[in-house]
């Protein structure tokens, strides 16, 4: 087993040795961030088959901030694990940041989320146990950073979301909107291609969502990709772009512009 | 394989605060593995420390020196019948006599009676109201400390009148006289040993190996062989021979005459096993190794059943550590924590928490090896090595068990661990 380092793994060196892609549709170096085809997810029962995701298309671009809307059970969080790699499709082929991961193993896997996706979850997810830094150290420990490199890393990306004091804080000791701050810290350390947050502010009060939404336009503002779960109108009305799910299948597409700006 | 210094520090840590944040939980599960080591250590230290006693009584006998008794542990760990053996000829005087006059390679032969036989023959010394612990009771040969370790520091040995006579006169070992008569004179006082007055004759100088068997080895009182069958009536018949062979003469040479003599003596046939046991200080140390051997095999037997059954606790409590935490591995297997990543955290733990039994064990375990000896003057001896191999062991033990939770917890599908309610 090998040590995973940014700029030294196997992965980024494929795509540099990898000719264009021959297929007529997905055109050479259109720098878009994810090319997904085909994506089906089908859960098979002992009775019934669930087609959580039957065949979607999904390109996104650097620094678009897009936002998956549907209602419940229609797909969006099944679509969110696999652009995240948790999961691979059933069937169709997915393209991160230049790399095909439909093939890639668990450790491999582990390895393309540690390095280009953040996570937010709609329940924060912090270690109970840990510290706001701990929490935030995580991927860079799993990434190889050790030492001091690793210490600063986390503690600039406390300060990016305002909570560079709550550092020797537990999850217990800190609010909701301020453990999901801790989470976005947390998913921007390791500086992902795309932070893809799943209703963030799912369990936040309506004050509360709006900060942790600001936060986010923050980062956008700043360059950062981000792709956004919600069945929450207000809340996707922060993104560029809107893509409805319905019965596992994307049945709009449109940019937008967003209803809430800075304030 | 390498791992990055920041992994390997996450890994302890994790493992730390998992066990630390279930104390109680943590200390019923490592129960048996703290039982089994405790028991190792305290057995361990006891048989060291009594190893090194009786290997330097036994070395104390000497090289040019052979033992000749009716039966010995020597034919008792053969297997021969009980019965067999109680019935073999007792030695006497007379045996003694025949083998000094016989036996060529023998320069001196001296005789006693009880001292380490069988059964036990032993007592208190009493001296105006004082008494001694219990004492062993032998009864000698006017020769007795020609042979063995022990010699005369105040007043005189037994005579060939004192054996006549059967004299009520005995010789202290340097415990009693201490316990007795403290700096004082000992030598004319009268003594009461097992309802009958003695007057003490003489005291002997502390044995060279009280240093390591401790006061033990002083706790004795010597009388007149004569005198000992008026202390022990008719079991006292049997006596023990101590034999040294003449300079130069290779004990083997002994050995053979000394058997020779004895054969005749008993009319065995040269088919027939011998009816008495003729020990030397290779063979007796030889014995002892077999005893300790057999000792420490079910010591060990029994303590792996102890940590067995500890690490099956283990086991089971990992489990358990691992559905509590389903959704931490979701977590961090979604933040790029790999299957080995997994593996080895759980790993970690359930060493540390065996390791952590361990160490409570050799705590305990010397705790009462040390107990034994401050209460008894017992002589134990706390090997670091010991200490060493039951922290490695018990690791190992939890390592082992730890495999299968481990194993699953690094299995566990990201996207289900992080569903898990
Ligand atoms: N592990 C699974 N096994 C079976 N069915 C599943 C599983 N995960 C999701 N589903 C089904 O797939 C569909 C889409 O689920 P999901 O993506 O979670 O929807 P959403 O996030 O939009 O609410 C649902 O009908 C759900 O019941
Ligand atoms: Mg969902």
């Amino acid at each position: 087993m090998s040590e995973v380092e940014a700029g030294n793994d196997p992965v980024a060196t494929e795509v540099v040795e990898q000719p264009p892609s021959p297929q007529p549709d997905v055109p050479a170096a259109t720098g878009n961030m994810i090319e997904a085809r085909g994506l089906k997810k089908i859960y098979r029962m002992a009775k019934v088959e669930v087609r959580a995701l039957d065949g979607v298309d999904l390109d996104v671009m650097p620094n678009e901030f897009l936002a998956i809307m549907g209602p419940s059970g229609s797909g969006k969080s099944t679509l969110m694990n696999l652009l995240g790699c948790l999961d691979t499709p059933t069937e169709g082929t997915y393209k991160l940041n230049g790399t095909e991961v439909s093939g890639l193993d668990d450790d491999e896997l582990a390895a393309v989320r540690n390095r280009e996706i953040g996570f937010v979850f709609q329940t924060f997810n912090l270690l109970a146990r840990a510290t706001s830094l701990h929490n935030v150290e995580l991927p860079l420990i799993y990434s190889g950073v050790g030492g001091r490199n690793r210490h600063q890393r986390a503690m600039a990306a406390l300060e990016k979301v305002g909570l560079a004091d709550r550092a020797d804080h537990r999850p217990n000791e800190l609010s909701g909107g301020e453990r999901q701050r801790v989470a976005v810290a947390r998913a921007l350390v390791n500086d992902p291609a795309i932070v893809l947050a799943d209703e963030p502010t799912g369990t936040l009060d309506s004050k509360t969502s709006h900060e942790i939404m600001q936060l986010l336009v923050g980062l956008h503002e700043n360059g950062q990709t981000i792709i956004l779960v919600t069945h929450e109108d207000d809340i996707s009305g922060y993104a560029h772009r809107g893509v409805k799910v319905l019965d596992g299948l994307i049945v709009s597409d449109e940019r937008q512009t967003p209803r809430f700006g800075k304030d | 394989m390498s791992m990055g210094r920041g992994l390997v520090g996450e890994i302890l840590r994790m493992a730390w605060d998992s066990l630390w944040g279930h104390k109680m939980r943590s200390v019923l599960t490592v129960l048996g593995i703290v039982i089994g080591i405790t028991m190792v250590v305290a057995v361990t230290s006891l048989i060291m420390g009594f190893d090194t006693t009786i290997t330097s009584q036994i070395e104390s006998m000497g090289t040019d020196t052979l033992i000749l008794a009716k039966f010995s542990i020597q034919s008792i760990t053969s297997g021969q019948d009980f019965m067999d053996l109680i019935n073999r000829p007792d030695l006497t005087e007379a045996d003694a006599e025949t083998i000094r006059e016989q036996a060529a390679t023998v320069d001196s032969v001296s005789v006693m009676w009880g001292g380490g036989g069988f059964p036990p023959s032993r007592g208190r010394a009493w001296y105006r109201g004082e008494r001694t612990s219990e004492l062993e009771i032998i009864g000698v040969g006017t020769d007795f400390l020609d042979s063995g370790d022990m010699q005369l520091l105040y007043g005189r040995f037994f005579t060939e009148i004192d054996m006549r006579q059967r004299s009520d006169v005995l010789v202290l070992g340097d415990a009693p006289t201490r316990a007795l008569f403290g700096v004082n004179d000992p030598i004319g006082r009268s003594v009461r040993l097992r309802g009958r007055q003695y007057r003490v004759i003489g005291a002997l100088k502390q044995r060279d190996i009280s240093s390591i068997a401790g006061e033990q080895a002083d706790n004795l009182v010597l009388v007149p062989g004569s005198n000992y069958r008026k202390l022990f009536g008719p079991r006292a018949g049997n006596a023990t021979l101590i034999m040294r062979a003449k300079e130069g003469v290779p004990i083997a040479d002994m050995q053979m005459d000394v058997e020779g003599v004895m054969r005749t003596r008993h009319g065995l046939r040269a088919d027939q096993e011998a009816d008495f046991d003729l020990l030397s200080q290779d063979s007796v140390i030889e014995i002892w190794r077999q005893i300790s051997t057999a000792f420490f095999l079910v010591l060990v037997a029994l303590s792996s059943v102890a940590l067995m059954v500890g690490g099956i606790g283990v086991m089971a409590i990992m489990l358990v550590s691992v559905t509590e935490r389903t959704r931490e591995i979701g977590v961090r297997k979604a933040l790029g924590a790999r299957r080995s990543d997994i593996l080895f955290q759980f790993l970690a733990e359930s060493a540390s928490l065996a390791a952590a039994g361990g160490i409570i064990g050799v705590l305990l375990g010397s705790s009462i090896a040390y107990g034994v000896y401050l209460a008894t003057s017992f002589p134990v001896s706390l090997p670091w090595w010991s200490f060493t191999i039951a922290v490695g062991f018990s690791s190992l033990v939890g390592i082992f068990f730890g495999i299968y939770p481990a194993n699953r917890a690094a299995r566990l599908d990201p996207v289900d661990a992080l569903r898990y309610e």
